[in-house]
């Protein structure tokens, strides 16, 4: 079981003097993978029934609904909200789910009169289980299971706020114990989506932000046997939210018609995406593609919005939304070898 | 020793991990290396009538953002004639940086 509380200290003293009541009262299902028990006291606690396959990458439709329904459980419940993420039927699990639920629950503020604690389970499944445990998830949330030693083939799970050099070394010093890579993208790529991720991702003016303003980005690096594979994520507005857009595109997007072709342009460098709108400025995004489009990653994957751009030119709009930007890529080994 | 050639060699003077763009950014920034090297070394070739000779080697490599910051960022301050007279790259380590370079010094006018 894991447990993640954000209450005051003077909250949190008269919680500990109280004794809970666990009558329960009564079961209403809310939706499909969402129950919602009465306790004796008037409290509710939310139970999110986890997918048998957790990951935005290979499952997003199913995924981002369970992230989706405790999002809008957050923001539209009042006072004391307890959420159970249930994962206990979990068969399969990748790390950028994983990293999305560390940072939905850090993300999640204490509003003025309400408490959110969040509470869950590991998956029954070992694979699964031992995954969620491998990649750095203890490390965000009070459990019961013992923290291990970080595994040798792994970078787990970091966090960060701004474009951190000393991340983006430590991250390609791990690659090159394991290749050799003559090309200094990958240092460039990942200073790049921090910098992204700090400048763009968060905008203090809006509305969204005072919800989801923890301005951190995550990343995770995995040493597989004939590849190195790189998640990086962050909560913020999402591509789709923060690029430049003209005056019908604005209508467009208050419709929620599309989010694909945001991302789509913000990565080819043929239309002028950066919100800052100087000519100077958004080039970014156009080199991580440029990298991509030269071989030197493989198996680019961008989930943004509702817009998932896949690989093999796999592209196109989700029924729900990943509340900020997901980038997945590859480095395949043998293939830097030839090189 | 070639004495109207000013050198430096970012990775030794100034890191080998350089940042983004701004200082607000994080560490190693392009407007920090900017402000605090680049700029005094320019004025100084200027006014003495000499060259800069920028070696990019050795470091772990540059983001767009950095080097449009620092040399796109000093053409909108001292022109970008002047900037491409008196800067000189070195690139062994990637090559295709100098005209990268040459593309953010060219195109840092008229912002938008």
């Amino acid at each position: 079981m894991f447990l993640k509380r954000h209450i005051n200290k003077k909250e949190r003293y008269r919680l500990i003097k109280k004794k809970a009541s666990n009558n329960l009262t009564g079961k209403i299902t809310v939706g499909p993978n969402v129950a919602v028990t009465k306790t004796g006291d008037g409290n509710k606690i939310y139970t999110f029934n986890a997918p048998k396959k957790m990951s935005i990458i290979g499952t997003p439709i199913d995924t981002l609904r369970f992230f989706d329904e405790i999002v809008n459980v957050v923001n539209n419940g009042k006072g004391k909200l307890e959420l159970y993420l249930n994962f206990k039927n979990v068969e399969y699990l990748t790390i950028d789910a994983i990293m999305y639920t560390i940072a939905l629950m850090n993300n999640i503020k204490t509003k003025l009169n309400q408490h959110i604690n969040f509470r869950g389970n590991f998956p029954d499944n070992r694979d699964a289980a031992k995954l969620m445990v491998e990649c750095g998830f203890t490390k965000f949330v009070e459990a019961n299971q013992s923290r291990p030693k970080p595994r040798k083939e792994y970078i787990q799970i970091v966090e960060g706020h701004n474009a951190a050099a000393s991340t983006a070394k430590e991250v390609c010093d791990f690659v090159s114990d394991y290749m050799n890579i003559k090309d200094k993208f990958l240092y460039k790529m990942l200073i790049e989506l921090m910098a992204n991720a700090y400048n763009h991702a968060y905008d203090n003016t809006r509305k969204h932000s005072s919800r989801w303003g923890n301005k951190k980005w995550y990343i995770f690096v995995e040493n597989k046997e004939d590849r190195i594979c790189f998640t990086f994520l962050d909560t913020g507005l999402g591509i789709p939210g923060t690029v430049y857009k003209k005056i019908r595109e604005k209508i467009s997007y208050a419709m929620r018609e599309s989010d694909i072709q945001y991302i789509i342009s913000a990565l080819t460098s043929d239309a002028l995406r950066t919100q800052t709108k100087l000519k100077y400025r958004g080039k970014g995004l156009p080199k991580i593609n440029k990298i991509y489009q030269n071989g030197d990653i493989q198996n680019l994957t961008i989930v943004s919005g509702k817009g998932y751009c896949g690989i093999k030119d796999n592209k196109y709009d989700l029924p729900n939304r990943l509340n900020g930007t997901l980038v997945y890529w590859e480095i395949f080994k043998l293939r830097r070898k030839e090189t | 020793m070639n004495e109207n050639i000013i050198k430096i060699n970012i990775a030794k003077e100034f890191s080998d991990t350089p940042g983004a763009r701004y200082m607000s950014d994080g560490e190693f920034s392009g407007e920090k290396f900017r402000d605090t090297l680049l700029c005094k070394k320019f004025q100084e070739a200027l006014k003495n009538g000499k060259k800069i000779e920028i070696d990019l080697d050795g470091g772990y490599g540059y983001a767009t953002s950095f080097l449009e910051e620092s040399f796109g960022g000093l053409a909108r301050k001292f022109g970008i004639e002047e900037v491409r007279s008196i800067l000189n790259f070195i690139s062994n380590d990637e090559p295709g940086l100098i005209e990268e370079i040459e593309s953010y010094i060219n195109e840092s006018k008229n912002p938008k």
